[in-house]
């Protein structure tokens, strides 16, 4: 009875060397799990986006033919989409803009081992694990016009209320907010990293020299972590470019499209309206534009740096 | 300090890193404590002027209604199961391939790795209608597979694991072949142990990115049936005009929060490191 398992296990091991080794021998079958998945959810639909972009599709009625230039020439004149770029490059922009030098700051100010610092660093991070949606609701509940503690705050001060998600000015400010605050722990994280990089030997002689911490700053720290900026910015960029989430749930793009943004645009035109090659033409020129950023974000930061 | 006296320009000092500490730590712990006390409190108190910090009376009872109308229980059974079948598939399908590309010569290696790596460069989310329409032409919209199956593949994890991959000595990998090991067994008894940080970390990264995503669960659902909790608690919101009952919203929000924090606390400084090892790449 004993014997039956390790008999058993014996068979299984001979049939596996038997049949399954050899074919997992060839590379080419250890790679195809993830090529085969890759080409029909990533290759496959970038390729429908673009063909699409050319079509007039409607799957309801049941009419797909080639519609030219069309759908791009709509979009063009259609001024929502030319708004909702300049948003998404706003957004982008101020995201970056405010977020990347106040996670600079933090990271200086917190870098060092203290339980102060490791624990500040700890609550600034927490918002990075939890969902969009938890932290979304949170702050819709806080920028309430009516209720919102936020326009509490701003009455102590003596500021009028603000109608934050719901005004046509400052919906898009509103969630810029939430977008820096929810990011700035990631990157607050990766700068320490960077910090750390930082050989000690660096500030002593620093401080022989009588340098001051500004000038320490300027002259040591940022040239020394600059290296890191590289991929911080493309992180930063590229994840604030395909923001979703933020829009769906605390403003649905309004109001009057003022916080409305490509990604969002692409799935109210295509998904909720059914307009999909509109929709496609718009998602091709935003992909376009995506590696443009990447590619000159790359010219621009990696003549200075280095990846490890 | 170290000379003991109190030069104005030390308090100073002093006084401006207090305030700093006290601004950060405010910003970021303020939301968080205000959520949970609004979640104790009654529909009036949680609409007052000028709002209260701690709930006048508990209310422990707005989690029991939360907890029924969101219809938690099932959401959280779609989550657990949803993330565990992505992260086991995940590490069948990446594991092997990362293996391939970290350890194996062959032909078109470097085109076969340029095209798993499309994602990196492609995102995803700009052409989601495509997978919308691929999936649904599969029947694959309102099932487990349809939210696990495209996502057993990433980019980023095939990535990482191959750089992880490339530090394995190659000696060991040979000697084992060389003792008639099979493939199955190198990979998983012998690769798979010297890479284990960094197969956690990744696995950390894709618990953390499944379980909080909305994206594509809203995308690929049309029903309840298999949908996660980030999307329970629209159960909550009104669907007309009617005013928003924040006290039930928030106790929401609270149990969205929790499962999340809970790892977060108890294992941070892995969570943190699978952060930022995905920054040293």
């Amino acid at each position: 009875m004993n014997e039956s398992p390790r008999v058993a296990g014996n068979i299984i091991r001979r049939m596996e060397m038997r049949f399954v080794n050899p074919i997992l021998k060839s590379p080419y079958a250890l790679i195809l799990p993830a090529l085969a998945i890759c080409v029909c959810f990533s290759v496959i639909p970038a390729l429908m986006a673009f063909r699409n972009s050319f079509f007039s599709v409607d799957y309801v009625a049941g009419v797909d033919r080639f519609a030219g230039m069309a759908n791009y020439r709509s979009i063009f004149t259609d001024g929502a989409f030319i708004q909702v770029f300049r948003n998404t490059v706003v957004f982008t922009f101020f995201s970056a803009a405010f977020g990347i030098p106040l996670a600079v700051l933090t990271a200086v100010f917190l870098n060092s081992n203290s339980p102060l610092c490791n624990f500040t660093q700890g609550v600034v991070f927490t918002p990075h694990v939890i969902s969009f949606v938890s932290v979304s609701t949170l702050w819709t509940f806080m920028m309430d016009p009516q209720f919102g503690i936020l326009n509490y705050a701003l009455g102590l001060l003596g500021i009028r209320p603000l109608m934050w998600l719901l005004g046509e000015n400052t919906s898009l400010p509103s969630i810029i907010i939430v977008s820096v605050w929810k990011t700035l722990g990631y990157n607050v994280l990766i700068v320490v990293s960077a910090l750390q990089t930082i050989p000690r030997e660096v500030y002593e002689s620093a401080m022989l020299d009588r340098s001051g911490p500004v000038r320490t700053f300027f002259h040591i720290t940022l040239p020394m972590i600059s290296p890191f900026f590289v991929f911080l910015i493309t992180t930063c960029v590229a994840q604030t470019l395909n923001t979703f989430d933020l829009v769906r749930l605390m403003t649905g793009g309004g109001p009057k499209n003022s916080s409305n943004l490509m990604v969002y645009w692409i799935y109210e035109t295509g998904y909720l309206h059914f307009q999909v090659g509109k929709a496609m033409a718009g998602a091709v020129i935003f992909l376009f534009f995506v590696g443009a950023v990447s590619l000159l974000n790359f010219a621009l930061t990696s003549r200075r740096a280095y990846y490890q | 300090m170290s000379d003991g006296t109190l030069s104005p320009k030390k308090i100073l000092m002093g006084a401006l890193t207090a305030a700093v500490f006290a601004a950060l730590l405010a910003a970021f712990i303020f939301p968080m404590f205000f959520m949970l006390s609004t979640s104790f409190k009654t529909l009036r108190e949680a609409n007052i002027t000028p709002p209260s910090l701690i709930p006048s009376e508990f209310h422990p009872e707005n989690y029991a209604a939360a907890w029924r109308r969101m219809n938690f229980p099932h959401y959280l059974l779609n989550s657990v199961f949803i993330t565990v079948c992505t992260i086991a598939g995940q590490l069948l399908v990446c594991v092997p391939c990362a293996y391939a590309f970290a350890k194996k010569q062959f032909r078109f290696k470097n085109i076969l790795f340029a095209l798993v790596l499309f994602d990196l460069v492609v995102p995803a989310q700009a052409v989601f209608l495509s997978y919308y329409l691929i999936e649904s032409r599969l029947g694959w919209i309102d099932t487990y597979r349809g939210l696990v199956v495209p996502f057993a593949y990433s980019a980023y994890t095939i990535f990482f694991l191959t750089q992880g991959f490339k530090t394995v000595p190659d000696e060991i990998l040979d000697a084992a072949r060389m003792d008639g090991s099979s493939e199955i067994q190198i990979i998983a008894l012998i690769m798979a142990p010297i890479a284990k940080p960094v197969i956690i970390a990744a696995t950390l990264f894709t618990f953390a990115y499944k379980w909080n995503d909305y994206f594509w669960t809203s995308i690929l659902t049309t029903s309840e049936a298999v949908r996660t909790i980030p999307m329970a608690i629209q159960n909550l919101m009104p669907t007309d005009h009617t005013i928003r009952e924040w006290h039930i919203i928030m106790s929401g929000n609270v149990m969205l929060f929790a499962p999340m924090f809970v790892i977060y606390i108890l294992a941070g400084k892995y969570i943190k490191e699978s952060f930022t090892y995905r920054g040293g790449r």
